[in-house]
């Protein structure tokens, strides 16, 4: 394994190298846009579709391009932490049992791990290791330690696809602990254990009672033919979450059929996070997105309230348009006739002041700029009562005429945008509720913004009201010319 | 004897009527106008409360500036709205941010809220509470807006002049000269005070 140059030993100086290796991907991308070949369009995309968010821009953007970018050397350094034994020079990227959710444990390195899911009367586990001799000295003591009994037992492992870093403890398992194994059909032949099959054919989202546990599963066939994402709904800090176990993260890097699969299976995904609402991940490959880094911070300060694996919904659903982003660069790159349209992650954000009884105004815009001359329906929650208006150049839709009074604190308007699809871009479809308020609120935060410039991180761009690239009394006053006379904020 | 009362002649009278109708007649819409107002000396170490003030406008609903002040004779302790935008309703107020060391208060602002009519005519924007240095040289210490902007109900800006102002501080010898002089004045009068009642001061009960 090459290690790249560190100034400390650890996994934390090898996992952070991986900057350095991302940041010259994205200069290539950056230089190779102005080539426009379709797979530079794609990797382009995959870039804007990433937001003002670094944490995506450093593991899931470069994770999910890493082919496509040429970059795939992180991957490969990525081998060198899956550590089974506990002891060796990598023995330092073994992470120990490590509670994500109240009722969720991690336990694995930082190449792949398993996590394992508390239910009333029994443990369920995504995956089963490398192999026997690790999950008999890890994940058996760490289920013991948290209750594994004849009372509690494992009752079943999901399996997110059949390769050997994922299931090579599933026997171990099954005959020790007696466990059911579900596997995605497409990759249960030959398999000692004889899992319990799903059928990966069937390219539906279906719930799935796994162990006792409601799973929704979605075959994902492309990293491997009987790949299998699901969702389950875990509980952090007493509230449902629900969070999506990817089947399987890296693409064939030859095969176009595999690829055209892996992307058809991403866009699938997109679908059901959206469907779901899924707000956190947890993923087997937990360097891909980030999720090693989370557990670092859980290990180092406890986890917090929501966990770090809570990435929030538009968090998953972008990372899911980065991922279906970079499939079609590498697919576009395997065959040159592809020709494949954009996929452009859309946002709406409430703008200053609003909604308010009498003004609501949403910017619509994404990575290339505002949505332009496009139509956003707000709609009151409890009423049902609507307003559509066109964006304009700048991207903002306003209904001006009350359709109220609406009750601030009280009342929630939705704005939601249809998207678009032309041959060239679709435009995703985008939604931002809101609770009616006084206006306090944002002049609060135009007060703590003042003064700041676009690009300093003070500024906040949808208090930018005249869009001139500074906050200051003039967007104030813009803000307060639009609530309710005589409001006093304090 | 008869005082003899002599009238102004035509021509004066008529000039001083040209001179009324001048004064009297509607003046061509002036430039309003910003200033800094209040006191124009301290002692050393003594409080000091300077006013921005507005004077001529129309119609005022945001404004915006910064005040420089001279850091090696004053301290300010704090800014405080003055009041005249919240005559046309309810605002929102920010005493900016307070810099001792260069020399500046940087992003006083104050918006009216809600659609309503801005504020004419004139008053008190902004209140300065200083403190005179009480180490500090003697001199005129200068005060001045910087980076004003202002904006009617309509948003548009509106364009301002601007008046700085100077406060002076006695030099130390002048100001100890003077205690000296008060205190001499104060021992001659008490010594004429005794002198006139043959009593010492301390024996008057």
């Amino acid at each position: 394994m090459q290690h790249p140059s560190r100034r400390t030993t650890g996994p934390v100086a090898s996992l952070t190298s991986i900057a350095a290796l991302v940041g010259a991907a994205l200069a290539v991308a950056v230089t190779s846009a102005a080539a426009q070949s379709r797979t530079d369009i794609h990797r382009d995309a995959a870039t804007r579709n990433v937001g003002n968010d670094p944490f995506m821009l450093q593991y899931a953007r470069a994770f999910y391009c890493n082919l496509p970018d040429n970059n795939n050397q992180i991957v490969i350094n990525s081998r060198g932490w899956n550590n089974t034994t506990g002891t060796g020079a990598n023995a330092i990227y073994r992470i120990a049992p490590t509670q994500i959710f109240d009722d969720v444990w991690f336990v694995g390195n930082h190449y792949v791990g398993q996590y394992m899911i508390k239910t009333a009367d029994g443990f369920v586990q995504a995956d089963a290791a490398n192999n026997a001799n690790e999950v008999a000295t890890f994940n058996h003591p760490a289920l013991v330690q948290l209750g594994l009994s004849d009372a509690y037992p494992l009752k079943a492992v999901f399996l997110t696809h059949g390769h050997g870093d994922h299931d090579g403890g599933a026997a171990w398992l099954k005959t020790n602990l007696g466990a059911q194994i579900v596997l995605g059909s497409a990759d249960a032949a030959g398999k000692s254990y004889a899992p319990t099959t799903l059928d990966s054919a069937d390219l539906s989202m279906r719930p799935m009672s796994i162990g006792g546990k409601n799973f929704w599963v979605l075959p994902t066939p492309g990293h491997t033919p009987g790949s299998t994402s699901a969702v389950v709904e875990v509980m952090d800090h007493g509230k449902p979450v629900r969070v999506l176990m990817n089947g399987g993260q890296s693409m064939s890097s030859n095969s176009i059929p595999a690829v055209a699969s892996y992307l058809d299976s991403i866009e699938r995904t997109y679908v059901m996070v959206k469907a779901l609402n899924v707000e956190g991940v947890m993923t087997p490959h937990i360097y891909w997105d980030g999720e090693g880094e989370k557990l670092r911070q859980i290990l180092a300060t406890g986890r917090s309230n929501p966990s770090q694996h809570v990435y929030g919904h538009d968090s998953v659903v972008r990372q899911m348009v980065v991922a279906r982003e970079c499939s079609a660069a590498w697919l576009s790159r395997l065959d040159a006739t592809t020709v494949l349209p954009v996929w452009r992650y859309n946002r709406l954000e409430f703008q200053h002041a609003s909604p308010l009884p009498s003004r609501m105004a949403v910017k619509a815009s994404n990575g290339w700029g505002p949505l332009v001359n496009q139509t956003v329906t707000f709609q009151h929650a409890d009423s049902g009562a609507t307003c559509t208006a066109q964006t304009n150049a700048a991207g903002v839709a306003t209904c001006a005429s009350p359709f109220g009074p609406f009750r601030p604190g009280i009342d929630r308007i939705t704005a939601s945008y249809a998207g678009a699809a032309g041959s060239e871009f679709v435009d995703l479809p985008a939604m931002v509720a809101g609770t009616v308020g006084n206006g306090c609120s944002d002049l609060a935060a135009a007060r703590s913004a003042i003064g700041s410039r676009s690009g300093q991180a003070r500024y906040v761009d949808r208090l930018d009201a005249d869009g001139n690239g500074v906050i200051d009394v003039r967007d104030v006053a813009s803000i307060a010319r639009n609530m309710a006379a005589g409001t006093r904020c304090s | 004897m008869n005082k003899t009362i002599r009238l102004p002649g035509l021509p004066a009278i008529l000039s001083t009527a040209a001179l009324c109708a001048m004064l009297s007649a509607t003046p061509a819409s002036a430039t309003p106008i910003l200033a800094i107002t209040g006191p124009g000396s301290v002692q050393p170490g003594a409080a000091l409360q300077l006013s921005v003030t507005a004077s001529g406008l129309a119609d005022l609903y945001a404004y915006q500036f910064d005040i420089l002040f001279d850091v090696t004779r004053f301290n300010v302790d704090s800014v405080a709205s003055g009041g005249f935008l919240g005559t046309a309703g309810s605002s929102f107020f920010d005493a900016g941010l307070v810099d001792n060391t260069t020399g500046v208060v940087t992003l006083v602002f104050e918006s009216l809220i809600g659609p309503v009519p801005g504020a004419s005519g004139g008053g008190t924007l902004a209140l300065l509470n200083l403190s005179a240095l009480p180490g500090a040289a003697g001199g005129s210490a200068g005060f001045s807006l910087a980076n004003v902007t202002v904006y009617d109900a309509a948003l548009d800006p509106v364009n301002v002049a601007l008046q700085a102002h100077a406060v002076a501080v006695p030099e130390p010898s002048a100001w100890l000269l003077a205690l000296a002089g008060l205190a001499a004045l104060g021992a001659q009068a008490a010594r004429r005070s005794q002198r006139s009642t043959g009593r010492s001061p301390a024996s008057m009960a």
